[in-house]
């Protein structure tokens, strides 16, 4: 992957570019935002933009502005914090069972396939039950629903790779098991998992925005692009700019990603590039 | 085959009595007491105790569990501990819209997504193709919800063609039903349409690439018969194996669209009770979705023999 390609490929640098921006926004916010995401009567109550108040204001006369911002931060959290535990425990399950097969295989494989098809939204909803509202519980719910794509991803790419001749020779010169698997198999991993972790990030943001809408996600008064939804859709009738900001936050940040991983995917498997464009 | 969907039908039994499992130890680990919300602010420690032993709250959770599995075979899931209701009876006709809503939304996502696919196949690389698939990447990074919450500012509130909530039972009044599941299954259908469009078109073009169609289309067949009929009987297969591995996200979608539009299906009916501590009600909605869950992939499952002959039982 060489910056000629990154330029050529158009989604990939749109992506790039998108992503640039949500990073900026997301670690940036406290800075950025003229008012305290929860500070009411900074303004008139319900008020449509203005030069002062750019996304108008809430009901409590709070600066839309600053809280669709700061929910930038809200979403890069829960992005990042579900794609590390998913990786976490994703990529050293997939791992073994993908390198010594057998029972500890099947049944894993068993286990991954009830959590990847179980509703992520039943997922959020039990987790809350147990362990009450908050991110946390989000990044933890949507961890368990998105994890599965990780042990699955890499234990394709190592069944497909310790058959191959390197590997062989590996063995043969007397390497062990550990250092086949972190020194020869798992750098080859890295390309289809950086794909899919494009993927996970894109589905952690609309999963945390839908949980918090409906009002078991984040917990306000930090304000969570769910949340501002929800508290949006009691002023439809009059006050539609408060439905229209988080949302086109939330369809950035999510093509942010989607547009990322495409352009990753066509650069890193040729294959894919053939058939589907 | 019948020995197949027979030993499909015995596992999904067996899931389902894990799932039930896990789901009756992790509601009885829910924080919050509901026979303390129940008496309110200052109760009299007898009558919770009372009501405790009544609904068997103080027996050991093995215990409970399988009286309350008994129970369920029964078709008995207990009374919700807010108002005393039947659940059985408060689930039946919630669980019957749920079904609906969920029904018409694949109806309408498959009636937009395969002639778009295969449209976008067919006119590959032309900016027919190229703004068809743009909308579907748009749409797949759009929240159902959000999708929902402006269908309902567009079509209840400014153009008030259409109510934003209520209900009317199918049998008793069906245009007033249709009127009312337009815009949720609209929803589920927008999201869902965008992800079987791009899976139809990317299944229609892996199809088109194989030997049997150029040398079809050397024996002279025309190119509109050979993408309907040849080509998109083949482009079937994975789709209907990734639409059944896309059911999980649908029901999830449903639930939230409940809420969106107040549709009085399960989803709603869940959503309130956990906010109540209804653990009854909580425990058989989850079950019921689980059910469902279940039952839907053993249908996928068996339509995918169906339709694929490599695949023999």
């Amino acid at each position: 992957m060489t910056a000629h390609s990154i330029v050529k490929n158009k989604k990939l640098f749109i992506g790039l570019v998108m992503l640039t921006i949500f990073l900026t926004l997301g670690v940036l916010a406290p800075l950025i935002i003229p008012y305290p995401y929860d500070k009411t009567y900074v303004g008139p109550s319900l008020k449509g933009p203005s030069p002062e108040h750019w996304f108008g204001t809430d009901r409590l006369g709070r600066d839309m502005f600053s809280r669709v911002l700061y929910g930038t931060r809200v979403s890069l959290i829960a992005a990042i914090g579900v794609t590390c535990v998913s990786l976490l425990f994703g990529v050293p399950l997939g791992l073994l069972g993908g390198y010594y097969g057998g029972a500890f295989d099947m049944a894993l494989m068993r286990l991954v396939d009830v959590f990847f098809t179980f509703p992520w939204v039943l997922m959020g909803l039990l987790v809350v039950v147990i362990r009450g509202q908050g991110l946390e519980s989000v990044i933890f719910a949507l961890s368990l629903s998105y994890f599965p794509q990780i042990v699955r991803v890499i234990r394709s790419t190592v069944l497909a790779i310790k058959g191959q001749d390197f590997i062989a020779a590996a063995r043969l010169t007397g390497e062990n098991d550990r250092n086949i698997i972190f020194r020869y198999i798992l750098p080859n991993c890295f390309a289809p998992l950086i794909v899919q972790t494009t993927i996970i990030m894109s589905f952690s943001i609309l999963g945390e925005a839908a949980l918090s809408y409906l009002g078991y996600g984040t917990r306000p008064p930090l304000p969570s692009w769910g949340i501002l939804l929800q508290q949006a859709t009691n002023y439809i009738w009059g006050d539609g700019y408060l439905v229209v900001f988080p949302g086109i936050f939330i369809i950035f940040s999510v093509l942010t990603f989607n547009f990322t991983g495409d352009g990753l995917r066509d650069i890193l498997d040729p294959r894919y590039r053939r058939i589907y464009d | 085959m019948g020995l197949y969907i027979l030993k499909r039908l015995g596992v999904g039994l067996i899931t389902l009595f894990l799932i039930s499992i896990i789901i009756f130890s992790i509601v009885h680990l829910l924080p919050g007491d509901p026979i303390q919300i129940m008496f309110g602010q200052n109760p009299n420690p007898k009558l919770i105790e009372i009501t405790r032993t009544y609904y068997g709250l103080d027996r050991p959770i093995i215990a409970q569990y399988l009286s309350w599995l008994g129970k369920v075979g029964h078709g008995d899931l207990g009374a919700s501990i807010i108002n005393g209701q039947s659940v059985s009876v408060l689930l039946l006709p919630r669980i019957g819209r749920s079904m609906l809503l969920t029904l018409f939304g694949i109806l309408f996502s498959l009636i937009i997504a395969f002639p778009s696919g295969v449209i976008s196949a067919y006119k590959h690389n032309s900016w027919l193709d190229l703004s068809i698939s743009s909308v579907s990447l748009v749409l797949i990074s759009i929240p159902e919800f959000w999708i929902g919450i402006l269908y309902m500012m567009i079509f209840a509130v400014w153009l008030a063609v259409l109510p934003t909530s209520g209900f009317y039972p199918i049998f008793e009044n069906f245009g007033g039903f249709m009127q009312i599941i337009l815009l949720p299954a609209l929803t589920v259908a927008s999201v869902q349409a965008a992800q079987t469009t791009r899976m139809t078109r990317a299944a229609m073009l892996e199809v088109l690439s194989q030997d049997y169609i150029t040398l079809m289309r050397a024996m002279g067949v025309g190119r509109a018969r050979l993408h309907v009929v040849h080509a998109f009987r083949n482009a079937m297969i994975p789709i209907v194996t990734l639409v059944g591995i896309q059911m999980g996200s649908l029901l999830g979608g449903v639930i939230i669209v409940e809420r969106v539009f107040t549709y009085p299906g399960l989803g709603l009916l869940m959503v309130k009770s956990i906010q109540e501590r209804d653990y009854p009600v909580v425990q058989a909605c989850i079950m019921v979705f689980a059910a469902l869950f279940v039952i839907v992939n053993i249908g996928v499952d068996i339509i995918y023999t169906l339709i694929n002959p490599k695949v023999r039982y």
